[in-house]
Order: structure tokens, then C-alpha cells, then sequence
């Protein structure tokens, strides 16, 4: 039984396939395109999860979709209808869209994929969020919390999963309540994303990086804008807000009248704690007041996120009695209130899956077919996050070569590991390629940038030469799981299911915070990786590694991509970024590139290589 | 013609083509917009039924029909 599963037309389009209900693949298009946050059709994905599994379009049994097309059509020209007459240009622009190819999603797919209609199946957008959690946990029974902007009607649901690895089991997964647009905790956080100078659906985790420099001193402010039922619903104050009506705001003038004037994008963030690294322009007086407002409101939204989210989570348990909480949708990655649901919320275990966003429905949308639909037992639980695409030892030193690039390949994985401790023990930064790239939003030791994470400059120096990024933005260590409690405040006894997808925030020990500076949030909090048994071998031993040649079983872990890019796929995409930024060596499969040794033939390679990668070019050889 | 000039008519006459039907489709959309949204916004005031939720509700979470997973996957809608 083939089943694949698609997400596309919003923002992030993904496949997923599951054969006999193992997981077999699973990718953004974006990987593959190039394009940021790749909203289209997601053809490439498709053709690499069926490339992976060997198979071919007619043999898939079902195809999959993770939402309702028509019945997000009837919401929005419902809004329009419910905020006429200020909804015509977001009625215009959204019929565009939806005539010109959203509503004919079906026949769209069918056409692509060269099946029949039949086997299209859709799946309610919560519910896909909802499966793509549950099904891939390793609870029998669960309650089910799903948060996001929005997907048909529903912005949140609460429901209770119970399913079973036997056969003739019964597999059940049902939503029992749900929120309704347009109160959501997701449009909320966006609409101060985009109050704070952030493109909304990519600069949401700016925010929570920057809430830290503040202190949430305009927490009544938003409270204003939201009246909560004292059961874990809410609704928003709409006269604030304009993204019910308005295509381009998301916020009005009342918020303004509460919060102030908005920041401008791209200007610089900097506050009495910030970073200026090598930027020579002091700031004055006006300058750190008026940004230290957007630190204290970012720390604002955050706070009151997080008592939202800890008061759904408390209705999901007073409603389903159960012990564990699965979580998915847009919210499920902010990883600040996820830590403290773990610590807070009374739930034994918390499972988040790694692509909560509407990627991730993609897989969702397809387990929902296997277990809901065919009543097939479980198979499948998501230990580990990699599910893409991997390149082979000849592949990799075939496109090294093809870039002119000199390298050392090293046939023995403990010198390779020796190598790279080596370089980071130097305080190099490394670029690190092995196996297949992470599905969901975060590196987590397939496509990463790793450096050490006991430097005090380490962070400004990742930030500023390798990334191009803003100097406030904090980094994540990958720690080994059984080193993790030395370091990290986990408020309990065990280390967390979800801190294996790096989906959870917590306190960095007092006692190490000056160990592992460039790792520890301005507040003292750390965006954990703990890296466990299940994570890729290679990885393990690398910080494993670097804890014998250092004392330190922790290294700064970030995604290998370069700011407002796709984190890389291929080795030659690797090699690219690694020449665009200032990093010092790359480690791609057992090859070991070192910037200093490379001869010029490379930098001719790259100008020329890169202007010929637009984004939707094919990159995969 | 030289070939590159042709190339710049065609490029700028498809241009101009895009420039009309997108004027074309915003005229036809605004009187769609008007003349059947209008109408449906009165009748949803008329109704007393307000989609983004009763401005007195108890709560706001809404109880979701149990669904039947063969027919729920069946439908776009
Ligand atoms: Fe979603």
C-alpha cells in the first residue's frame, strides 16, 4: 500500500510517502528548488520520494492532499462577505489564486501524477496537523493539541488520538473541539511579526529571538487584544487587526495607538545588550530606546503566546485525561513555549513533530489514509528527522572535482571525526554534509554549520561572516543526550522526546553559561538538540569527539544555508555556500575541504556557478 | 527587423497583453465583488449571524462533528 502525501498553494510545499506505512521519504520542495519557503506544486519532492521508494506514479494506491479546498475557499469569501466593503483588494487577489488554480486542485494532481481521481483523497488541514504528530509518536493514547494561523476554518483544535502496533487494532484519531478564524494564536504572533519589521511565515522565530533583550512590560497591551473564556479559548480584539480584510496589513491603527509606530524593516536591531560587532556606528540615546520598545513587545507577544498555549494545553488534558500531548501546526515551533510546557503543562511526555509546519501535513495528510482510513497498524514512530535526499561517495567527490576544489578523503570514519575535532578545536567553523537532509525547519546534524560552542566571539562570528544574519540572533547546541542534564535546566528528571528536533527552550545551568557562551540566549536559555542513540551515528561520535578532546559534549549546531536561502541539498550546493561565506572548512561525506588550501580555480567555479543558479533551476544531478 | 529588436516588440507586447488582462480580470473582479458580495455581507448583517463568532459566545471553541474517515478523505469540501 502506497500512499503519498502533498502539501502545496500556501507556503511550504512538501511530499511525503509512506509504503506499508513505513516512512520511506520525505522533503520540501524548496530543497530542490531553491526558492525559499516554495509554495508550488511540489513536483520535485514528488519525484525524489518516488525516485527513493522505486516506484512509479500508477503504483501509488492514494495520493493524499493535507487540506479542504473548498471549504477554505467558502472562509475567505466568507471574510470577504463578513468585512465588505474594506475586502476588495484581498477578495481580487485571492480569486486570482483560487480561480486560476487552487479550486482545481483535484484535477491538477491527477493531471501531474498521471493518476485517477479517485485516489485523491483530502484531509482536513488541523486533522493532517493532527496525524502528522500523533501517528509518528510513540504513545498508544494521546491528547492532541494542533495551533497554527489558520487552516480551512480551524485555528487550533484539541482532541485524543489512541491507535495501536497490533493488527485488528483500532486506530482512532479524533479532533473534538477546535478554534475559529479569525481568533488564533497563530495570526496574532504573525500580525506582531509584521509589526515588528519581520516578513510574516519566516521572521516569527526573529521575534522570539529578540523577546529575550526585552522584558514584557507591554503585557497588558495585548491582553487588550485578546479576551480569553478561561478554558483555553480566546478571542482577538478585530478592530486591531487588518489581515481579515487586507491582503498587505495585518495590523491598524488602534494597534498602533497601544503599541506605538511600527519598526521599519531591514533597520538595524540594537539595544544596551545587542552586539554591535565590527559596526562602528554607535547607537545613541533614541536609537536604543526605541529599540529596547521592540524588544520589551516581542518579549510581550511571547509571553502572552506562551500563557495561551499553556492554557490549551491544560483544556486538551482536562478533556482527554490523557498523559501525553502530540503537537503540530505553525505554533508547535515556537520552541520557547514548548519548554515550558514541559516543564508546566503536567504531561508526562510531549511528542512535536519536526515539520509542525504545513509542510508537515503533507506526511500528516498521508498517515491519516494508512490508520484512519485502511485501519492498518502502526509502523512507524520518527526517532530520527532524516527522511531526504543523500549523495553517494562518488557523487560528492565527483561534483568537488567538477568545482576545481582540492580536498582530502578520508576512507577511515574515526580520522574523518579526528579531522573535524581537530578543526573545531581550532576555532574554525565547519560546514558538515553527510547522509539525507533534515525534514522540517531545523538542521540537526545532516546540513549544518557547527562551530565551538565555548568561544565567547563564536556567535558574532557565525552570525555576521558565515550567516550575513543579524548579530542578536541566538544558536542552538546538539548535545549529547547523556551530557544534556549537565548543562541544561530540563525542570524534570528526563530529557524530552521533542529536544531529539531541537523543538524545545530551556535554562542553560548557571554554572555553565561562561562555558558555552556562544550557545546561551542573552536570557540564559538554549534552543537544546539533545542528539540520543537514534540520532545519525556520525553525528554522535562527532560531538562525542569533541567532548574526549575537550571536556565539552556540546557543539554550536546552525543550518547550512546562508540568510533568505533554502538550507543546501546537494555537495555542490554545499560547497557554493561554504565559498559564499566565511567559513573555514567543509566536510562533505568523507571529503574534508580547508578554505586556506584552496587553489583559485574554486572562486572562478563559484561566480560562474552561482549566476547560473536561479532559484528553479534543477540543481540535482 | 534585427532579431533582437523582434524580441524586444514581442517581450513588450506581452507585457502590454499581461498589463490588460490583469486590468480586465480587477474590473470584472470589483464588479463581482460589488454586486454579489454586497448583497451577501447584507443578508449575513440582516441574518444577525456574525461568521467570526457571537460577540457574546461562552467560549470559543466550536464542537467538531465526528467524522467518518472513508467519506471525510472523499470530499474537497
Ligand atoms: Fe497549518
Amino acid at each position: 500500500m502506497n500512499i503519498l502525501g502533498l502539501s502545496c498553494h500556501y507556503h511550504d510545499s512538501a511530499a511525503a510517502l509512506l509504503a506499508d506505512g513505513e516512512l520511506v521519504a520525505a522533503a520540501e520542495e524548496e530543497r530542490f528548488s531553491r526558492k525559499k519557503h516554495d509554495s508550488g506544486y511540489p513536483a520535485k519532492a514528488v519525484a525524489f520520494c518516488l525516485g527513493k521508494a522505486g516506484l512509479r506514479p500508477q503504483d501509488l494506491d492514494y495520493v493524499a492532499y493535507y487540506e479542504k479546498p473548498f471549504l477554505k475557499f467558502e472562509r475567505i469569501l466568507t471574510g470577504c462577505a463578513a468585512t465588505f466593503p474594506k475586502s476588495a483588494g484581498l477578495f481580487r487577489r485571492a480569486m486570482k489564486s483560487w480561480l486560476g488554480e487552487k479550486l482545481w486542485i483535484k484535477a491538477r494532481l491527477a493531471r501531474e501524477l498521471g493518476v485517477p481521481e479517485e485516489k485523491i483523497l483530502f484531509c482536513d488541514h488541523h486533522l493532517s496537523h493532527a496525524a502528522s504528530a500523533f501517528f509518528c509518536s510513540p504513545f498508544e493514547d494521546a491528547a492532541v493539541l494542533t495551533t497554527d494561523g489558520v487552516g480551512e476554518w480551524a485555528t487550533a483544535t484539541i482532541g485524543k488520538g489512541t491507535a495501536s502496533w497490533q493488527e485488528g487494532g483500532k486506530q482512532s484519531l479524533v479532533l473534538s473541539h477546535e478554534l475559529r478564524y479569525p481568533h488564533s494564536i497563530g495570526l496574532l504572533y504573525s500580525a506582531f511579526t509584521a509589526y515588528l519589521g519581520f516578513e510574516v511565515n519566516d521572521g516569527e522565530y526573529k521575534v522570539m529571538g529578540m523577546a529575550p533583550y526585552g522584558k514584557p512590560r507591554f503585557e497588558t497591551e495585548v491582553w487588550k487584544l485578546v479576551s480569553r473564556f478561561g478554558d483555553g479559548s480566546f478571542r482577538l480584539a478585530l478592530d486591531a487587526f487588518a489581515f481579515q480584510h487586507d491582503a498587505e496589513r495585518s495590523f491598524t491603527n488602534e494597534f498602533e495607538k497601544l503599541f506605538g509606530p511600527p519598526r521599519k524593516p531591514g533597520t538595524r536591531f540594537v539595544t544596551a545588550q545587542t552586539s554591535l560587532y565590527d559596526d562602528t556606528n554607535a547607537p545613541g540615546a533614541s536609537e536604543l530606546a526605541e529599540n529596547q520598545r521592540f524588544a520589551d513587545i516581542a518579549a510581550s507577544i511571547q509571553a502572552v503566546t506562551e500563557t495561551l498555549v499553556l492554557e490549551m494545553a491544560a483544556e486538551a488534558k482536562r478533556r482527554t485525561g490523557s498523559k501525553n500531548l502530540c503537537m503540530a501546526g505553525g505554533v508547535a515551533l515556537n520552541s520557547v513555549s514548548n519548554g515550558r510546557l514541559w516543564r508546566e503543562s503536567g504531561f508526562e511526555r510531549i511528542f512535536i513533530q519536526p515539520s509542525a509546519g504545513d509542510a508537515g501535513g503533507a506526511l500528516g495528510a498521508a498517515l491519516y489514509a494508512h490508520h484512519a482510513l485502511l485501519q492498518k497498524p502502526r509502523r512507524h514512530v520518527m526517532t530520527r528527522a532524516d527522511w531526504g535526499q543523500e549523495f553517494s561517495v562518488g557523487q560528492t567527490v565527483d561534483s568537488l572535482k567538477s568545482a576545481g576544489a582540492n580536498f582530502e578523503t578520508f576512507d577511515d570514519e574515526a580520522r574523518l571525526l579526528e579531522r573535524a575535532v581537530d578543526l573545531l578545536r581550532q576555532g574554525k567553523v565547519v560546514g558538515w554534509h553527510q547522509g539525507r537532509f533534515e525534514w522540517g525547519p531545523r538542521a540537526l546534524g545532516n546540513r549544518s554549520i557547527i562551530a565551538d560552542p565555548r568561544s565567547e566571539k563564536m556567535k558574532d562570528t557565525v552570525n555576521i561572516k558565515i550567516k550575513f544574519r543579524e548579530p542578536f540572533r541566538p544558536f542552538a547546541p546538539s548535545v549529547l543526550a547523556e551530557s544534556a542534564d549537565a548543562y541544561f535546566d530540563f525542570g524534570r528528571r528526563e530529557v524530552p522526546d521533542a529536544a531529539s528536533f531541537m523543538l524545545m527552550t530551556f535554562p542553560v545551568k548557571d554554572k555553565k553559561r561562561a562555558e558555552i557562551p556562544a550557545v546561551t540566549h542573552v536570557d540564559g536559555s538554549s534552543r537544546v538538540q539533545s542528539v540520543g542513540p537514534d540520532a545519525p551515528p556520525l553525528y554522535r561520535g562527532l560531538i562525542r569527539g569533541f567532548q574526549q578532546a575537550t571536556g565539552v559534549g556540546l557543539v554550536l549546531n546552525t543550518s547550512f544555508n546562508l540568510k533568505g536561502e533554502p538550507i543546501v541539498n546537494t555537495p555542490l550546493e554545499a560547497f557554493a555556500t561554504f565559498m559564499d561565506s566565511g567559513m573555514d572548512a567543509l566536510v562533505v561525506g568523507s571529503c574534508v575541504v580547508e578554505k586556506d588550501k584552496l587553489q583559485t580555480a574554486s572562486s572562478s567555479w563559484r561566480t560562474s556557478w552561482r549566476s547560473s543558479q536561479a532559484p528553479d533551476k534543477n540543481l540535482v544531478f | 527587423m534585427p532579431e533582437a529588436e523582434s524580441r524586444g516588440l514581442w517581450a513588450g507586447l506581452k507585457a502590454a497583453g499581461r498589463a490588460i488582462a490583469s486590468f480586465q480580470a480587477d474590473f470584472v473582479l470589483t464588479a463581482v465583488y460589488y454586486l454579489a458580495l454586497g448583497p451577501a455581507s447584507l443578508a449575513l448583517k440582516l441574518s444577525g449571524r456574525n461568521p467570526f463568532g457571537a460577540a457574546d459566545a461562552k467560549t470559543g471553541w466550536k464542537p467538531r462533528e465526528p467524522v467518518d474517515p472513508a467519506e471525510h478523505l472523499k470530499s474537497q469540501g
